[in-house]
């Protein structure tokens, strides 16, 4: 029995042999991801998309503001690969410059989403008592009003801006990320690791942002990656309705209005862009339900 | 074994402490109930009971980790439940805890290095090389290789897990340590290598201890003195070797019978004494002693069911709190 630690030599530290091999959390919960299949061919998709908004900023094979750089309604052929619009405009062209209006759209509301939710979130679920009472009340408000009477109020009242868009879209979607937070926050307080940070004099902020935060990631991560394809299409939508990002900037959503109405004759308009949104949204559900089970602590131990 | 000098000064005197938890509809689950004792420097203070009778509440007010309902705890002579904010955090460098489960003490995402330095810079005592210098020197003292530093919880079995644990407790140089069942999650071949290591480790830097465990087997090698503690109430206290020699309430006796003895003709002729029925609910606990519904001599009504026994002496050093306590058989 190894005893009589003050004067333990090398040889003799229990602590020498590792029960397991090391491999840090991240690690494996990657080593997970890449076995799964769909998420793996989603997470290309998603990088081809990623490239074809940061080629579009640069280069498009036809300039996406000009009107009849060929023939209306022209179907795809080798000229205009995917075809032309009512306008005469570069289909193709404007799909490239739509992924990135949809990337930003689904990136930045995500950004704004997980900032606010995690800030509420942790706050809530840590102090709790009265500060929780007026966060939840707030939350429980958020979720009362329609989220395309606040978006739409916020478009009219901000304007039409990307960003302004990016910002309306945010404010109906936080609460759930805050909820989310909050119930983690809520659970991991109880937790041993955090009792002994407190119990070793540990101030609440270092409790917030090295024990609790860190440990709360994976949810996290899945809710934002849900989340990106939910403001997408919130975007699109909007577009749709022409309350959307300001003509003549591409969106997904306002190229297929702007085909509905000569669906019949050239249903490649209306197509195109409700292929590439199907498959963007699907790719990132495929992406969000494989970190899931890669981050699920469940499996772990 | 230090030997209790009545007139000495106590590290920590819990008066009148209670802890209630709402349960909801006005209800409150009555985890501890006016409690009141001490622990004097050096000493190791066993404390014992079923499981739910109260313990790790106990353990986290005086750790501060939980506020009382009411009471006063005095850790050399401050009223720690008077303390806040600052004044509370500077002295929880003195009192310090280890954790019951190995597997969630430790922050999962933290390297073991970060998870003992963590104490150290919380009160700004060390930094860089130093401080990782006294990391190292930590491991070392808890018998594990200093150069795991960056390794991370979950590389490390049960009992390597329990050493990191009492390394960042020791990390402050606290002088009680509070340790909530610290063995009853580890294996039985590894449960008497951190008894040992706690032992060691009380020599070298004078700690007091208070040790939770559920059955006074656990307890019996390593207690100075003995609390044995049912729903909620502080049932017996006595030095160590008196209270498995001379148990003076009944539920004390049930436990040490509880206990299997290696010989089997002492075992065969032991009058064990079996608790009947379940164990009290805390919200609604018995009236008078709240031990009669199970007492193999209680005298009901009068006066087990209508009147509470106080914890008072019965011999010298040796309180119990029950109304015949002089009908309590001897041991074994
Ligand atoms: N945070 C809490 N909220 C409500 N009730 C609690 C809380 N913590 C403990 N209790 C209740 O208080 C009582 C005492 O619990 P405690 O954990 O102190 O018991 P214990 O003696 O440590 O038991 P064990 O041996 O199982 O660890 C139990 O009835 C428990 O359900
Ligand atoms: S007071 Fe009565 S019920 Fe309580 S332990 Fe003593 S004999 Fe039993
Ligand atoms: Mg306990």
């Amino acid at each position: 029995m190894a005893t009589a630690p003050g004067v333990a030599t090398p040889e003799e530290y229990v602590g020498d042999t590792l029960a397991r091999e090391q491999t840090s959390l991240w690690a494996d919960a990657w080593r997970r991801l890449r076995r799964n299949r769909l998420a793996l061919v989603s997470t290309f998709i998603l990088l081809l998309l990623v490239v074809v908004a940061i080629v579009s900023a640069f280069w498009t094979p036809f300039p996406i503001w000009r009107q009849s750089v060929g023939p209306t309604y022209d179907p795809p052929s080798l000229h205009h690969l995917l075809g032309t619009d009512q306008r005469g405009r570069d289909i193709f062209s404007r799909l490239m410059v739509g992924a990135q209006v949809s990337l930003q759209v689904g990136v930045g509301t995500q950004i704004i989403v997980a900032a606010l939710g995690i800030t509420v979130g942790l706050l809530a679920g840590y102090f709790r008592g009265w500060l929780d009472g007026i966060i939840s009340t707030i939350i429980n408000i958020f979720y009362g009003i329609p989220d395309l009477l606040v978006a739409l109020i916020l478009v009219l009242l901000l304007g039409r801006g990307l960003d302004k868009i990016i910002f309306a879209i945010a404010v109906t979607r936080w609460m759930d990320m805050a909820r989310l937070v909050r119930g983690q926050t809520f659970a991991l307080r109880e937790r041993e690791f955090v009792e002994a940070a407190r119990a070793s004099g540990t101030r609440p902020n270092k409790i917030l942002s090295r024990h609790i935060l860190p440990n709360a990631l994976g949810p996290i991560i899945v809710q934002a990656t849900f989340g990106v394809p939910q403001a997408i299409l919130f975007e699109a939508f909007l577009s749709f309705l022409g309350l959307g990002v300001q003509p003549p900037t591409p969106s997904w959503g306002a190229m297929a209005a702007d085909g509905f109405h000569a669906l019949r004759i050239a249903p490649h308009i209306v197509l195109v862009p409700a292929i590439a949104l199907s498959l963007t949204l699907m790719a990132f559900n495929f992406l969000g339900d494989g970190l899931r089970d890669a981050l699920d602590p469940r499996q772990k131990r | 074994m230090v030997k209790r000098v009545p007139d000495r000064v106590p590290l920590l005197r819990a008066e009148e402490v209670v802890k209630h938890f709402p349960a909801g509809l006005g209800a409150s689950v009555k985890a501890v109930e006016r409690v009141n004792f001490e622990i004097y420097p050096g000493e190791t203070v066993g404390l014992v009971g079923e499981s739910g009778c109260g313990k790790s509440t106990l353990g986290r007010l005086i750790t501060q980790l939980l506020p009382v309902t009411s009471g006063n705890i005095f850790f050399e002579g401050v009223d720690l439940t008077k303390l806040g904010g600052e004044k509370l955090r500077q002295k929880r460098r003195e009192l310090q805890m280890i954790f019951q489960d190995p597997y969630s003490s430790l922050n999962p995402r933290m390297t073991v290095g970060d998870i003992i330095a963590e104490p150290l810079e919380n009160f700004g005592l060390l930094r860089g090389r130093a401080k990782d210098k006294r990391v190292q020197e930590l491991l070392k003292i808890v018998g594990l290789n200093p150069y795991f530093n960056n390794r991370y919880p979950h590389e490390f079995s049960g009992g390597q897990r329990q050493r990191i644990g009492i390394a960042r407790a020791l990390a402050l140089r606290p002088k009680l340590i509070v340790a909530d069942e610290p063995i009853s999650a580890l294996d039985v071949s590894i449960q008497a290598q951190i008894i040992n290591l706690m032992e060691d480790l009380q020599k070298e830097f004078q700690l007091t201890y208070l040790f939770i465990a559920h059955d006074l087997s656990v307890v019996r090698h390593i207690s100075d003195r003995v609390m044995v503690m049912y729903l909620g109430k502080i049932v017996e206290v006595a030095d160590s070797a008196e209270i498995y020699r001379n148990p003076r309430h009944p539920y004390t006796k049930a436990l040490l019978s509880a206990i299997p003895i290696p010989d089997p003709d002492i075992q065969a002729k032991r009058r064990i004494v079996h608790l009947s029925g379940e164990i009290s609910s805390p919200v609604n606990p018995p009236s008078g002693c709240r031990f009669h519904p199970r007492c193999p001599i209680a005298q009901v009504p009068t006066p087990c069911a209508d009147l509470e026994p106080p914890l008072e002496e019965k011999a010298r050093d040796h309180r119990a709190a029950c109304h015949f306590s002089e009908k309590v058989p001897v041991a074994v």
